[in-house]
């Protein structure tokens, strides 16, 4: 349509017709748009649409490019959706994941309470503790048996018993 | 195995006691007792002092310190010596036992004693 229009327009400017043709040679003014005017021309109908479009057809074409407008939206709208709802899938996904990990995490952990090992590292604490106190006693002591029966020396003779080489 | 919880103890405190008369004490009844462990606290126990009169019952005493027969005792012993902290003493005295001895083993291990203790200088 638009291509057969442009050839009859294009046929139309290089060919006039006769009527234009005597009037250009008719022609005494200096007009140099005379030839180009209407004035006397005959336009043929097929070259400018003589009916104006029909308000249906206006609406239609509006409608159309809004239409399109709209689709194009709503297209670029669902694309959004779709990626929300992916990263909604995906977020999902990661959480899904890391509870998953989480969970084999505390399966892999092993948790055990050594109270063997506690209760004997309290018992040589609690040891050391009254070891270190009753050193401390001592070191009030006297040193030799001659100053009384309660010195050390007696007292580590009393302990070693038989024991004394010497 | 009998505890001997309360000879450590004593033996402890009488490393610590600044009476002179505690060498002696652990001099005779500790050092010539026939218990290795005993030995080895009380041989610990003179060294810890880091004075001339105890210091020189382990190292110049023939049986008793780095010269006992038991190996543990012995090897303690020199332990000992190599963690003190100020060992000046305890060189001059190995100096001394090595020079003066009329025991050759005596010398012997003072030498050997005093070498360990000069390379952990």
């Amino acid at each position: 349509m638009a291509i057969s229009a442009i050839e009859n327009f294009k046929n139309r400017i290089f060919n006039a017709t006769k009527h234009e043709q005597n009037v250009q040679r008719a022609g005494s003014n200096t007009n140099p748009f005379k030839a180009t005017s209407f004035k006397g021309n005959v336009l043929t109908a097929d070259i400018f649409e003589t009916v104006k479009p029909s308000m249906a057809e206006k609406v239609s074409s509006k409608s159309k490019l809004m239409y399109s407008a709209l689709v194009g939206s709503i297209s670029g709208i669902g694309e959004k959706i779709n990626h929300g709802v992916e990263s909604i899938v995906s977020f999902c996904g990661r959480m899904k994941d890391g509870v998953v990990g989480f969970w084999n995490k505390m399966n892999d952990i092993e948790i055990s309470l050594d109270f063997a090992n506690a209760g004997k590292s309290i018992k040589s604490r609690w040891d050391a503790m009254q070891d270190e106190h009753t050193v401390q006693k001592y070191l009030t002591m006297p040193v030799g048996k001659t100053e009384g029966k309660d010195s050390l020396e007696s007292m580590l003779i009393s302990e070693l018993g038989l024991n004394i080489a010497a | 195995m009998k505890d001997r919880r309360n000879v450590k103890n004593i033996i402890e405190a009488l490393s610590r006691h600044q009476d002179p008369d505690s060498i002696r004490v652990l001099n005779e009844v500790g050092t010539n007792s026939a218990i290795d462990e005993v030995r080895e606290m009380t041989s610990r126990a003179l060294v810890k002092k880091n004075v001339h009169d105890a210091l020189e019952v382990v190292i110049s005493n023939k049986g008793k310190g780095i010269n006992d027969l038991s190996t543990l005792v012995a090897m303690s012993t020199i332990n000992e010596l190599l963690a003190l902290e100020d060992k000046s003493e305890a060189i001059k005295i190995l100096e001394d036992t090595v020079e003066n001895h009329t025991e050759e083993e005596v010398r012997d291990n003072a030498r050997s004693v005093k070498a360990l203790m000069a390379l952990s200088c």
